[in-house]
Protein backbone atom coordinates (compact mmCIF):
# COMPACT_ATOMS: atom_id res chain seq x y z
CA UNK A 1 0.00 0.00 0.00
CA UNK A 2 2.99 2.44 0.81
CA UNK A 3 4.70 1.44 -1.60
CA UNK A 4 1.56 2.55 -4.56
CA UNK A 5 0.86 5.86 -2.55
CA UNK A 6 4.65 6.67 -2.99
CA UNK A 7 5.03 5.35 -6.65
CA UNK A 8 1.62 7.72 -7.56
CA UNK A 9 3.29 10.77 -5.60
CA UNK A 10 6.38 9.91 -7.85
CA UNK A 11 4.03 9.42 -11.06
CA UNK A 12 2.18 12.94 -10.60
CA UNK A 13 5.98 15.02 -10.28
CA UNK A 14 6.90 12.93 -13.13
CA UNK A 15 3.83 14.59 -15.40
CA UNK A 16 4.36 18.26 -14.24
CA UNK A 17 7.25 19.86 -15.70
CA UNK A 18 6.43 23.00 -14.16
CA UNK A 19 6.19 21.87 -10.50
CA UNK A 20 10.05 20.55 -11.34
CA UNK A 21 10.82 23.99 -12.28
CA UNK A 22 9.08 25.74 -9.48
CA UNK A 23 10.83 22.99 -7.19
CA UNK A 24 14.16 23.53 -8.44
CA UNK A 25 14.03 27.23 -7.97
CA UNK A 26 12.72 27.00 -4.61
CA UNK A 27 16.04 24.91 -3.96
CA UNK A 28 17.89 27.70 -5.12
CA UNK A 29 16.56 30.11 -3.76
CA UNK A 30 16.90 28.90 -0.75
CA UNK A 31 20.22 27.54 -0.91
CA UNK A 32 21.83 31.20 -1.73
CA UNK A 33 19.58 32.65 0.98
CA UNK A 34 21.49 30.48 3.01
CA UNK A 35 24.58 31.01 1.84
CA UNK A 36 24.12 35.16 1.28
CA UNK A 37 23.07 35.60 4.51
CA UNK A 38 25.51 35.94 6.68
CA UNK A 39 26.11 33.30 9.47
CA UNK A 40 25.92 35.09 13.19
CA UNK A 41 29.84 34.36 13.86
CA UNK A 42 30.46 36.42 10.86
CA UNK A 43 28.32 39.74 11.48
CA UNK A 44 28.99 39.34 15.10
CA UNK A 45 27.29 37.15 17.06
CA UNK A 46 25.92 37.61 20.16
CA UNK A 47 23.40 40.31 22.15
CA UNK A 48 23.61 42.32 18.95
CA UNK A 49 23.84 38.94 16.78
CA UNK A 50 22.03 39.94 14.19
CA UNK A 51 23.50 42.92 13.27
CA UNK A 52 26.56 42.71 10.46
CA UNK A 53 29.68 45.03 11.16
CA UNK A 54 29.06 48.92 10.19
CA UNK A 55 31.36 50.29 8.25
CA UNK A 56 32.66 52.35 10.79
CA UNK A 57 33.64 48.68 13.13
CA UNK A 58 34.90 47.64 9.82
CA UNK A 59 37.53 50.61 9.47
CA UNK A 60 38.13 50.17 13.15
CA UNK A 61 39.02 46.63 12.26
CA UNK A 62 41.47 47.08 9.44
CA UNK A 63 43.27 49.68 11.68
CA UNK A 64 44.01 47.00 14.43
CA UNK A 65 45.70 44.67 11.22
CA UNK A 66 47.15 43.68 9.86
CA UNK A 67 50.45 43.60 12.01
CA UNK A 68 52.64 46.42 10.72
CA UNK A 69 56.02 46.12 9.59
CA UNK A 70 58.87 47.08 11.78
CA UNK A 71 60.20 50.67 11.40
CA UNK A 72 63.80 50.80 11.50
CA UNK A 73 65.54 53.13 14.56
CA UNK A 74 67.22 55.72 12.96
CA UNK A 75 69.36 56.88 16.15
CA UNK A 76 70.88 53.05 15.41
CA UNK A 77 72.62 52.58 12.36
CA UNK A 78 73.03 49.03 12.77
CA UNK A 79 69.10 48.21 13.48
CA UNK A 80 68.38 46.33 10.52
CA UNK A 81 72.53 44.67 9.89
CA UNK A 82 71.90 41.22 9.74
CA UNK A 83 74.77 40.40 11.49
CA UNK A 84 74.59 42.72 14.81
CA UNK A 85 71.19 40.88 14.86
CA UNK A 86 73.11 37.76 15.33
CA UNK A 87 75.67 39.88 17.31
CA UNK A 88 73.04 41.01 19.21
CA UNK A 89 70.87 37.42 19.47
CA UNK A 90 74.21 35.65 20.96
CA UNK A 91 74.65 38.69 23.40
CA UNK A 92 71.18 38.66 24.43
CA UNK A 93 71.21 34.76 25.68
CA UNK A 94 74.67 34.93 27.64
CA UNK A 95 74.25 34.94 31.25
CA UNK A 96 78.64 35.35 31.46
CA UNK A 97 78.10 39.29 30.68
CA UNK A 98 76.63 39.08 34.49
CA UNK A 99 78.51 39.47 37.63
CA UNK A 100 77.96 36.37 38.86
CA UNK A 101 77.58 34.71 35.45
CA UNK A 102 73.87 33.10 35.93
CA UNK A 103 71.51 36.54 34.46
CA UNK A 104 71.50 37.10 30.94
CA UNK A 105 68.45 39.26 28.90
CA UNK A 106 66.69 36.07 28.43
CA UNK A 107 66.60 35.49 32.38
CA UNK A 108 63.13 37.81 32.27
CA UNK A 109 62.75 37.99 28.78
CA UNK A 110 62.02 33.98 27.87
CA UNK A 111 61.51 33.18 24.51
CA UNK A 112 59.64 30.09 25.32
CA UNK A 113 57.50 32.59 27.60
CA UNK A 114 56.73 35.14 24.64
CA UNK A 115 59.87 37.16 26.11
CA UNK A 116 58.45 37.32 29.73
CA UNK A 117 59.14 35.40 32.73
CA UNK A 118 56.07 34.37 33.86
CA UNK A 119 57.13 36.39 37.29
CA UNK A 120 55.34 39.06 38.73
CA UNK A 121 58.23 41.30 39.32
CA UNK A 122 61.09 39.80 37.83
CA UNK A 123 64.21 38.12 39.26
CA UNK A 124 68.04 39.12 38.20
CA UNK A 125 71.00 39.24 40.57
CA UNK A 126 67.78 40.05 43.32
CA UNK A 127 64.11 41.02 43.04
CA UNK A 128 63.25 44.19 40.53
CA UNK A 129 60.18 46.26 41.35
CA UNK A 130 59.23 45.79 37.81
CA UNK A 131 57.22 43.11 35.36
CA UNK A 132 58.68 42.07 32.59
CA UNK A 133 56.76 43.34 29.81
CA UNK A 134 56.89 41.25 26.49
CA UNK A 135 59.57 42.14 24.07
CA UNK A 136 57.81 40.92 21.06
CA UNK A 137 56.53 43.84 18.80
CA UNK A 138 59.26 46.15 21.30
CA UNK A 139 60.48 47.70 17.82
CA UNK A 140 58.05 50.34 17.41
CA UNK A 141 57.73 51.51 20.73
CA UNK A 142 58.98 55.12 21.03
CA UNK A 143 59.19 54.92 24.94
CA UNK A 144 61.01 51.78 26.76
CA UNK A 145 60.21 50.82 30.49
CA UNK A 146 56.65 50.90 32.12
CA UNK A 147 57.58 54.84 32.56
CA UNK A 148 59.47 55.48 29.46
CA UNK A 149 62.20 56.77 30.39
CA UNK A 150 64.13 55.65 28.17
CA UNK A 151 63.69 56.05 24.21
CA UNK A 152 65.38 53.93 22.19
CA UNK A 153 66.04 50.27 22.53
CA UNK A 154 69.69 50.27 22.57
CA UNK A 155 69.57 52.80 25.53
CA UNK A 156 67.22 50.93 27.45
CA UNK A 157 69.57 47.61 26.97
CA UNK A 158 72.51 49.65 28.68
CA UNK A 159 71.10 50.24 31.97
CA UNK A 160 70.03 46.35 32.93
CA UNK A 161 73.73 45.37 32.68
CA UNK A 162 74.48 48.12 35.08
CA UNK A 163 71.47 47.32 37.28
CA UNK A 164 72.72 45.85 40.56
CA UNK A 165 69.19 43.90 40.76
CA UNK A 166 69.56 42.78 36.90
CA UNK A 167 72.97 42.00 35.78
CA UNK A 168 75.06 43.66 38.20
CA UNK A 169 77.75 43.99 36.02
CA UNK A 170 80.04 46.68 35.07
CA UNK A 171 80.27 48.21 31.19
CA UNK A 172 84.15 47.78 31.58
CA UNK A 173 83.88 44.30 32.46
CA UNK A 174 80.92 43.95 29.47
CA UNK A 175 83.32 45.77 27.18
CA UNK A 176 86.41 43.02 28.38
CA UNK A 177 84.10 40.06 27.90
CA UNK A 178 83.31 41.23 24.24
CA UNK A 179 86.83 41.75 23.76
CA UNK A 180 87.62 38.27 25.01
CA UNK A 181 84.87 36.67 23.34
CA UNK A 182 83.02 38.49 20.59
CA UNK A 183 85.87 40.33 19.28
CA UNK A 184 85.67 39.55 15.51
CA UNK A 185 82.05 39.71 15.18
CA UNK A 186 82.19 43.32 16.80
CA UNK A 187 85.23 44.40 15.15
CA UNK A 188 83.70 43.16 11.54
CA UNK A 189 80.79 45.69 12.49
CA UNK A 190 82.23 48.56 14.19
CA UNK A 191 86.16 48.72 13.82
CA UNK A 192 88.68 48.04 16.75
CA UNK A 193 87.74 47.76 20.20
CA UNK A 194 89.65 49.80 22.85
CA UNK A 195 93.07 47.71 24.15
CA UNK A 196 90.35 46.47 26.99
CA UNK A 197 93.52 43.62 28.37
CA UNK A 198 95.04 46.22 29.73
CA UNK A 199 93.91 46.86 32.84
CA UNK A 200 96.24 49.68 34.08
CA UNK A 201 94.13 51.61 31.62
CA UNK A 202 90.95 49.44 31.70
CA UNK A 203 90.08 48.41 35.09
CA UNK A 204 88.23 45.44 34.68
CA UNK A 205 85.48 46.38 37.23
CA UNK A 206 84.57 50.44 36.71
CA UNK A 207 81.58 52.18 36.12
CA UNK A 208 80.03 55.96 36.67
CA UNK A 209 77.42 56.18 39.47
CA UNK A 210 76.53 59.59 39.41
CA UNK A 211 74.47 59.49 42.44
CA UNK A 212 77.27 57.88 44.47
CA UNK A 213 80.65 58.98 43.16
CA UNK A 214 82.33 57.58 46.29
CA UNK A 215 81.68 54.26 45.07
CA UNK A 216 84.71 51.84 44.27
CA UNK A 217 83.24 51.01 40.91
CA UNK A 218 82.55 54.82 40.14
CA UNK A 219 86.21 55.69 41.66
CA UNK A 220 87.71 53.13 39.46
CA UNK A 221 85.77 54.51 36.71
CA UNK A 222 87.31 58.54 37.64
CA UNK A 223 90.61 57.03 37.69
CA UNK A 224 90.11 56.52 33.41
CA UNK A 225 91.29 58.98 31.40
CA UNK A 226 88.07 60.77 29.89
CA UNK A 227 89.03 59.31 26.27
CA UNK A 228 89.10 55.69 27.90
CA UNK A 229 85.90 56.06 29.67
CA UNK A 230 84.49 57.44 26.03
CA UNK A 231 86.17 54.52 23.96
CA UNK A 232 84.47 52.12 26.46
CA UNK A 233 81.24 53.89 26.59
CA UNK A 234 81.14 53.71 22.88
CA UNK A 235 81.93 50.03 22.90
CA UNK A 236 79.41 49.57 24.98
CA UNK A 237 76.46 51.56 23.24
CA UNK A 238 77.59 49.62 19.92
CA UNK A 239 77.13 46.83 21.95
CA UNK A 240 73.60 47.29 22.98
CA UNK A 241 72.81 48.38 19.59
CA UNK A 242 73.34 44.79 18.27
CA UNK A 243 71.07 43.55 21.12
CA UNK A 244 68.67 45.88 20.05
CA UNK A 245 69.01 44.68 16.52
CA UNK A 246 68.44 41.58 17.58
CA UNK A 247 65.03 42.78 19.76
CA UNK A 248 63.90 44.13 16.25
CA UNK A 249 63.31 41.14 15.10
CA UNK A 250 60.83 39.35 17.47
CA UNK A 251 57.60 40.84 15.97
CA UNK A 252 54.48 39.58 16.24
CA UNK A 253 52.95 37.03 14.06
CA UNK A 254 49.75 36.48 12.55
CA UNK A 255 46.89 35.27 14.64
CA UNK A 256 43.24 33.88 14.23
CA UNK A 257 42.56 37.42 14.84
CA UNK A 258 44.70 39.02 11.87
CA UNK A 259 43.16 36.02 9.62
CA UNK A 260 39.74 36.98 10.69
CA UNK A 261 39.99 40.63 9.62
CA UNK A 262 41.51 39.32 6.23
CA UNK A 263 38.72 37.65 4.96
CA UNK A 264 36.47 39.76 6.71
CA UNK A 265 37.48 42.68 4.64
CA UNK A 266 38.05 40.54 1.23
CA UNK A 267 34.78 38.65 1.93
CA UNK A 268 35.78 35.57 2.15
CA UNK A 269 33.26 33.85 4.27
CA UNK A 270 35.73 30.76 5.50
CA UNK A 271 37.38 33.88 7.76
CA UNK A 272 34.05 33.57 10.28
CA UNK A 273 35.53 30.28 11.75
CA UNK A 274 38.82 31.90 12.88
CA UNK A 275 37.06 33.52 16.03
CA UNK A 276 34.68 31.86 17.94
CA UNK A 277 31.12 33.27 18.73
CA UNK A 278 32.71 34.12 22.50
CA UNK A 279 35.35 35.73 20.83
CA UNK A 280 33.49 37.92 18.30
CA UNK A 281 30.83 39.13 20.94
CA UNK A 282 34.17 39.67 23.07
CA UNK A 283 35.73 41.67 20.06
CA UNK A 284 32.59 43.79 19.37
CA UNK A 285 32.94 44.92 23.06
CA UNK A 286 36.47 45.68 22.92
CA UNK A 287 36.08 48.26 19.99
CA UNK A 288 32.56 49.67 21.17
CA UNK A 289 31.49 49.90 24.25
CA UNK A 290 33.78 48.94 26.52
CA UNK A 291 36.38 51.16 24.75
CA UNK A 292 39.29 49.29 25.26
CA UNK A 293 40.14 50.31 21.48
CA UNK A 294 40.83 53.93 22.72
CA UNK A 295 43.91 52.86 24.31
CA UNK A 296 44.80 49.28 22.69
CA UNK A 297 44.29 51.15 19.20
CA UNK A 298 46.63 50.48 16.09
CA UNK A 299 48.44 47.12 15.23
CA UNK A 300 50.40 46.95 18.31
CA UNK A 301 47.03 47.57 20.35
CA UNK A 302 48.81 50.32 22.28
CA UNK A 303 48.55 53.74 21.96
CA UNK A 304 52.30 54.09 22.81
CA UNK A 305 51.52 56.48 25.21
CA UNK A 306 50.86 55.99 29.26
CA UNK A 307 47.94 56.28 31.52
CA UNK A 308 46.79 56.03 35.45
CA UNK A 309 44.74 52.95 35.21
CA UNK A 310 44.39 52.75 39.47
CA UNK A 311 45.88 49.77 39.57
CA UNK A 312 46.09 48.75 42.88
CA UNK A 313 49.39 48.52 44.81
CA UNK A 314 51.66 45.03 44.16
CA UNK A 315 52.16 45.42 48.65
CA UNK A 316 50.75 46.96 51.28
CA UNK A 317 53.78 48.40 51.51
CA UNK A 318 54.83 49.88 48.34
CA UNK A 319 54.52 53.65 48.02
CA UNK A 320 52.38 54.71 45.10
CA UNK A 321 55.10 56.01 42.11
CA UNK A 322 55.22 59.26 39.98
CA UNK A 323 55.63 56.77 37.55
CA UNK A 324 55.45 58.27 33.16
CA UNK A 325 55.68 62.25 35.58
CA UNK A 326 59.24 60.70 36.41
CA UNK A 327 60.36 59.47 33.51
CA UNK A 328 59.13 61.82 31.14
CA UNK A 329 62.08 64.43 32.79
CA UNK A 330 64.02 61.26 33.45
CA UNK A 331 64.36 60.44 29.21
CA UNK A 332 64.76 64.73 28.73
CA UNK A 333 67.80 64.33 30.96
CA UNK A 334 69.31 60.82 30.22
CA UNK A 335 72.80 60.85 28.10
CA UNK A 336 71.61 58.03 26.50
CA UNK A 337 68.75 60.17 24.59
CA UNK A 338 68.06 58.82 21.13
CA UNK A 339 68.71 62.43 19.54
CA UNK A 340 72.17 62.69 22.12
CA UNK A 341 75.40 62.30 20.99
CA UNK A 342 75.22 58.36 21.06
CA UNK A 343 72.89 58.48 18.80
CA UNK A 344 73.17 58.15 14.71
CA UNK A 345 70.43 59.93 13.18
CA UNK A 346 72.18 63.09 12.51
CA UNK A 347 69.30 65.20 12.47
CA UNK A 348 69.43 65.17 15.87
CA UNK A 349 65.33 65.25 15.77
CA UNK A 350 63.28 63.17 17.17
CA UNK A 351 59.55 64.32 17.11
CA UNK A 352 58.71 62.03 20.65
CA UNK A 353 61.69 64.44 22.38
CA UNK A 354 60.98 67.17 20.80
CA UNK A 355 57.07 67.48 21.73
CA UNK A 356 57.49 65.87 24.44
CA UNK A 357 55.45 67.29 27.98
CA UNK A 358 56.66 66.56 30.78
CA UNK A 359 54.22 68.64 32.13
CA UNK A 360 51.27 67.08 31.48
CA UNK A 361 49.22 66.37 34.35
CA UNK A 362 47.64 62.78 33.27
CA UNK A 363 51.32 61.25 33.43
CA UNK A 364 51.00 61.18 37.09
CA UNK A 365 50.43 57.43 38.08
CA UNK A 366 50.44 56.92 34.59
CA UNK A 367 52.12 53.77 32.85
CA UNK A 368 52.87 52.82 29.81
CA UNK A 369 49.95 50.90 27.53
CA UNK A 370 51.31 47.58 26.92
CA UNK A 371 50.81 45.98 23.61
CA UNK A 372 47.96 43.67 23.78
CA UNK A 373 49.78 41.00 20.92
CA UNK A 374 49.96 37.23 22.50
CA UNK A 375 48.58 38.94 25.96
CA UNK A 376 47.19 35.97 26.66
CA UNK A 377 50.93 34.22 27.15
CA UNK A 378 52.09 37.35 28.58
CA UNK A 379 50.56 37.36 32.53
CA UNK A 380 50.90 38.13 35.38
CA UNK A 381 49.73 41.88 33.99
CA UNK A 382 50.17 45.45 35.25
CA UNK A 383 53.56 47.31 36.14
CA UNK A 384 54.37 45.25 38.90
CA UNK A 385 52.30 41.79 37.92
CA UNK A 386 49.71 42.61 40.26
CA UNK A 387 46.92 41.20 38.29
CA UNK A 388 47.13 37.43 37.67
CA UNK A 389 45.08 36.72 35.01
CA UNK A 390 43.02 37.94 32.26
CA UNK A 391 40.27 38.03 33.66
CA UNK A 392 41.38 39.44 37.05
CA UNK A 393 42.29 42.37 34.76
CA UNK A 394 38.88 42.43 32.96
CA UNK A 395 37.55 42.73 36.85
CA UNK A 396 39.54 45.59 37.32
CA UNK A 397 38.15 47.57 34.45
CA UNK A 398 34.70 46.88 35.72
CA UNK A 399 34.85 47.61 39.13
CA UNK A 400 37.20 50.54 38.98
CA UNK A 401 37.70 49.60 42.78
CA UNK A 402 39.34 52.80 44.54
CA UNK A 403 43.01 52.13 45.23
CA UNK A 404 45.52 54.11 46.75
CA UNK A 405 47.85 55.79 43.77
CA UNK A 406 48.98 59.37 42.60
CA UNK A 407 47.59 61.07 40.25
CA UNK A 408 43.98 60.57 39.52
CA UNK A 409 42.96 57.75 37.24
CA UNK A 410 42.56 58.49 33.67
CA UNK A 411 38.92 60.05 33.39
CA UNK A 412 38.57 57.93 30.02
CA UNK A 413 37.61 54.77 32.29
CA UNK A 414 34.49 54.25 33.31
CA UNK A 415 33.13 50.81 34.68
CA UNK A 416 32.14 48.64 32.22
CA UNK A 417 28.35 48.13 31.18
CA UNK A 418 27.18 45.07 32.84
CA UNK A 419 26.56 43.57 29.72
CA UNK A 420 29.74 42.80 28.81
CA UNK A 421 31.04 39.30 29.44
CA UNK A 422 34.21 38.76 31.08
CA UNK A 423 34.82 35.35 28.93
CA UNK A 424 33.68 36.94 25.55
CA UNK A 425 36.95 39.88 26.42
CA UNK A 426 39.21 36.84 27.25
CA UNK A 427 38.34 34.63 24.44
CA UNK A 428 38.98 37.78 21.85
CA UNK A 429 41.91 38.71 23.64
CA UNK A 430 43.02 34.86 23.49
CA UNK A 431 42.71 35.46 20.00
CA UNK A 432 45.52 37.60 19.77
CA UNK A 433 47.90 34.95 20.38
CA UNK A 434 50.64 34.44 17.30
CA UNK A 435 53.13 31.69 17.03
CA UNK A 436 56.55 32.37 18.53
CA UNK A 437 59.11 34.51 16.07
CA UNK A 438 61.19 32.32 13.58
CA UNK A 439 63.08 29.23 15.61
CA UNK A 440 66.40 31.27 14.70
CA UNK A 441 66.15 34.08 17.24
CA UNK A 442 64.91 31.87 20.36
CA UNK A 443 68.19 31.02 21.58
CA UNK A 444 71.18 31.89 21.85
CA UNK A 445 73.07 29.03 20.40
CA UNK B 1 2.16 24.99 -6.45
CA UNK B 2 0.31 27.91 -8.05
CA UNK B 3 1.89 29.20 -11.21
CA UNK B 4 2.41 32.58 -10.56
CA UNK B 5 4.73 32.02 -7.77
CA UNK B 6 7.37 31.59 -10.32
CA UNK B 7 7.98 35.42 -10.89
CA UNK B 8 8.31 36.03 -7.12
CA UNK B 9 10.41 32.77 -6.88
CA UNK B 10 12.69 33.69 -9.54
CA UNK B 11 12.94 37.34 -7.64
CA UNK B 12 13.63 35.89 -4.51
CA UNK B 13 16.50 33.90 -6.12
CA UNK B 14 17.75 37.47 -7.97
CA UNK B 15 17.34 39.34 -4.90
CA UNK B 16 19.57 36.72 -2.79
CA UNK B 17 22.14 36.22 -5.65
CA UNK B 18 22.60 39.58 -5.43
CA UNK B 19 23.39 39.59 -1.71
CA UNK B 20 25.96 36.89 -2.05
CA UNK B 21 27.78 39.12 -4.50
CA UNK B 22 28.40 41.42 -1.69
CA UNK B 23 31.10 40.76 0.59
CA UNK B 24 30.88 41.10 4.26
CA UNK B 25 32.68 44.95 4.19
CA UNK B 26 29.92 45.97 2.43
CA UNK B 27 27.65 45.42 4.70
CA UNK B 28 26.71 46.90 7.09
CA UNK B 29 24.47 49.80 8.35
CA UNK B 30 25.43 53.20 10.17
CA UNK B 31 26.96 55.63 7.81
CA UNK B 32 31.01 55.92 8.02
CA UNK B 33 31.89 59.53 9.30
CA UNK B 34 35.18 60.15 7.66
CA UNK B 35 37.88 62.32 9.22
CA UNK B 36 38.26 65.74 7.70
CA UNK B 37 41.25 66.16 5.00
CA UNK B 38 40.29 69.36 3.56
CA UNK B 39 40.08 73.17 5.05
CA UNK B 40 37.90 73.91 8.20
CA UNK B 41 36.90 76.68 9.39
CA UNK B 42 35.40 78.63 12.50
CA UNK B 43 34.00 82.24 13.70
CA UNK B 44 35.59 83.67 16.79
CA UNK B 45 33.66 83.48 19.83
CA UNK B 46 33.86 87.56 19.56
CA UNK B 47 33.26 87.54 15.90
CA UNK B 48 36.81 89.63 15.20
CA UNK B 49 38.59 87.14 13.37
CA UNK B 50 37.43 83.83 11.26
CA UNK B 51 40.12 81.07 11.74
CA UNK B 52 41.08 78.60 8.94
CA UNK B 53 42.72 75.26 9.74
CA UNK B 54 44.56 72.48 7.58
CA UNK B 55 45.99 69.19 8.79
CA UNK B 56 49.04 68.09 7.25
CA UNK B 57 49.24 65.45 6.36
CA UNK B 58 45.33 65.56 5.94
CA UNK B 59 43.94 63.55 7.12
CA UNK B 60 46.38 62.87 9.88
CA UNK B 61 47.56 59.13 11.03
CA UNK B 62 46.84 57.82 14.44
CA UNK B 63 49.93 58.17 17.07
CA UNK B 64 51.83 60.04 13.92
CA UNK B 65 52.76 63.38 14.02
CA UNK B 66 51.07 66.09 11.98
CA UNK B 67 51.03 69.81 11.30
CA UNK B 68 48.67 72.72 11.54
CA UNK B 69 48.47 75.22 9.50
CA UNK B 70 46.17 78.23 10.38
CA UNK B 71 44.64 81.31 8.77
CA UNK B 72 43.29 83.93 10.12
CA UNK B 73 41.46 86.83 8.79
CA UNK B 74 39.82 89.90 10.30
CA UNK B 75 36.14 89.75 9.91
CA UNK B 76 35.62 93.35 9.11
CA UNK B 77 37.14 93.85 6.05
CA UNK B 78 37.88 90.21 5.42
CA UNK B 79 41.61 90.99 5.47
CA UNK B 80 44.44 88.09 5.88
CA UNK B 81 45.79 88.93 9.31
CA UNK B 82 49.60 88.05 8.81
CA UNK B 83 50.94 88.75 12.72
CA UNK B 84 49.84 88.34 16.43
CA UNK B 85 49.96 85.39 18.14
CA UNK B 86 48.47 82.18 17.98
CA UNK B 87 48.27 79.56 20.60
CA UNK B 88 46.66 76.22 19.09
CA UNK B 89 45.97 72.96 21.32
CA UNK B 90 44.07 69.81 20.83
CA UNK B 91 41.54 68.33 23.61
CA UNK B 92 39.07 65.36 23.71
CA UNK B 93 35.71 66.54 25.57
CA UNK B 94 34.70 63.41 26.42
CA UNK B 95 37.67 61.75 27.30
CA UNK B 96 38.42 65.07 29.48
CA UNK B 97 42.03 64.81 28.14
CA UNK B 98 43.92 66.68 25.65
CA UNK B 99 47.09 66.02 23.33
CA UNK B 100 50.28 64.00 24.92
CA UNK B 101 52.14 66.62 22.97
CA UNK B 102 53.53 70.32 23.26
CA UNK B 103 52.82 71.62 19.83
CA UNK B 104 54.76 74.50 19.33
CA UNK B 105 53.48 77.35 16.71
CA UNK B 106 55.24 79.97 14.97
CA UNK B 107 54.39 82.55 12.24
CA UNK B 108 55.35 81.65 8.92
CA UNK B 109 56.94 83.94 6.34
CA UNK B 110 53.58 83.63 4.10
CA UNK B 111 51.54 85.10 7.04
CA UNK B 112 50.16 81.48 7.72
CA UNK B 113 50.48 80.07 11.56
CA UNK B 114 52.07 76.63 11.37
CA UNK B 115 52.08 74.68 14.62
CA UNK B 116 53.90 71.38 14.79
CA UNK B 117 53.97 68.67 17.39
CA UNK B 118 50.50 67.33 17.35
CA UNK B 119 49.69 63.85 17.53
CA UNK B 120 46.26 62.04 17.76
CA UNK B 121 46.61 58.69 20.16
CA UNK B 122 43.18 58.25 19.69
CA UNK B 123 40.36 58.16 17.34
CA UNK B 124 37.29 59.84 18.42
CA UNK B 125 35.70 63.64 18.63
CA UNK B 126 38.68 66.12 19.01
CA UNK B 127 38.57 69.73 19.36
CA UNK B 128 41.17 72.06 17.94
CA UNK B 129 41.09 74.80 20.65
CA UNK B 130 42.67 78.60 18.98
CA UNK B 131 43.60 81.42 21.11
CA UNK B 132 44.23 84.80 19.23
CA UNK B 133 45.59 87.83 20.09
CA UNK B 134 46.90 90.95 17.64
CA UNK B 135 47.05 94.35 18.05
CA UNK B 136 45.25 94.57 21.34
CA UNK B 137 42.50 92.05 20.30
CA UNK B 138 41.76 88.74 21.23
CA UNK B 139 39.31 86.01 19.75
CA UNK B 140 38.71 82.32 20.38
CA UNK B 141 37.58 79.83 18.42
CA UNK B 142 37.33 75.52 18.94
CA UNK B 143 37.14 73.47 16.04
CA UNK B 144 34.94 70.23 15.90
CA UNK B 145 37.90 67.64 14.23
CA UNK B 146 36.59 63.83 14.10
CA UNK B 147 38.75 61.41 13.80
CA UNK B 148 38.08 58.02 12.33
CA UNK B 149 40.02 55.41 10.88
CA UNK B 150 40.29 55.55 7.35
CA UNK B 151 36.82 53.80 5.76
CA UNK B 152 37.50 50.19 4.54
CA UNK B 153 37.67 50.40 0.55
Amino acid sequence: MNVQVQRSKAQRVRRSPRRRILAGLLVIAIATLVYSLPSSAWTGAGDDADRPWTPAELATLASLSPIADASPDRSNRVSTNEQAADLGRRLFFDTRLSANGSVSCATCHQAERYFTDGLKSSIGIQVVARNAPTLIGVQNSPWLYWDGRKDSLWAQAMAPFEAEAEMGTTRTAVVRSIYRRYRKPYEALFGKLPPMVDEKRFPPEARPIPEDPAHPLAQAWKRMTSADQEATTRAFVNITKCIAAYESKLLPREAPFDRYVRALLSGDPKGADELSTSAIRGLRAFIGKAGCIHCHNGPLFTDQSFHNTGLPLPSPDARPERARAQGAWQVLADPFRSDGRYGDDKSRKNPHLMYLNPGFEDLLGAYKTPTLRNIAKTGPYGHAGQIPDLSAMIEHYRKLPLAKFLGHRDLILKPLDPSIRTQDLVAFLQSLTGPLPAKHWLDGQ
Amino acid sequence: MKPGLIYPLIALALAACGDASKSPAQMGGSAYQSTPTGPLSALGEKGLFRFRIQTDPAPPKLGDYFSIWTTVERVSDKSRVTGGTLRLDATMPQHRHGMTTLPKTRLHKDGRFHTVGCRFHMHGRWVIELDFSHEGQRDRATIEFPFHPPAVR
